[in-house]
């Protein structure tokens, strides 16, 4: 028995509220990368600064998530404290393209 | 979702949906009223999005659902104080508890 299986075993982790936090995030960065992809569509984004947009705005959330849901602490809400910054931040990248290209296309008379 | 984070939402949407609309005209006057048509978004369109962007992320992550504690202690701990003990099947069968045998445990179990 290595050092984290004995702390997992004196400390356990609840798995429901692994599951729920992780599905809180997930509908964060799906929401909210759609309405990037407007933004970006409307500021006529090209090529890779569209999708620097999206890291950015991802990043962005991020840090949202980390200062009002975590309150700063994301290691009481998350296994590790990368979780809050690199969970799921490409889940919402095909949505982000979708309405990109859309409202690209829409903004343009 | 609260109200605050409804109302910051919807304001948000609204802004996005005049920004977008306003990209519109530009384009259009552009197209239709000018010779020289590669003038890029105004700038105040530019940052009407940017604002109208962060404040839906604000929102909607002032309005998510509150995370949970991950350690099962404080997890278990949270949903006792609701009444709603994750081992209230262990905790409610009277009628399969022998009291007497119980103390003598207790008892052996202290010297």
């Amino acid at each position: 028995m290595d050092e984290k299986e004995r702390k997992q075993a004196i400390y356990p982790l609840s798995t429901e509220s692994l599951q729920q936090n992780g599905k809180t995030v997930y509908y964060i960065r799906s929401v909210t990368s759609t309405i990037f992809g407007v933004s970006a569509g409307i500021l006529g984004l090209e090529s890779y600064y569209g999708f620097l947009f999206y890291f950015g705005g991802t990043a962005f959330v991020s840090l949202l998530m980390f200062l009002l849901l975590a309150r700063g602490q994301p290691t009481e809400y998350f296994t590790s404290a990368k979780d809050i910054w690199t969970g799921n931040t490409l889940a919402g990248l095909s949505s982000f393209v979708l309405t990109w290209t859309l409202f690209y296309g829409l903004v343009d008379a | 979702m609260s109200f605050v984070s409804t109302t910051v939402t919807v304001l948000s949407l609204l802004l996005l949906f005049h920004a977008g609309y306003s990209a519109y005209e530009f384009s259009h006057y552009l197209k239709h009223l000018t010779v020289n048509s590669d003038a890029t978004v105004p700038l105040d369109i530019i940052a009407e999005t940017i604002v109208a962007t962060a404040l839906f992320a604000f929102g909607q992550v002032l309005g998510a659902k509150q995370l949970e504690p991950v350690s099962f202690a404080k997890w278990a701990k949270g949903l006792e104080r609701e009444g709603k003990s994750p081992f209230a099947f262990l905790e409610r069968r009277p009628g399969y508890m022998n009291v007497t045998k119980l103390r003598d445990e207790y008892a052996s179990a202290k010297k």
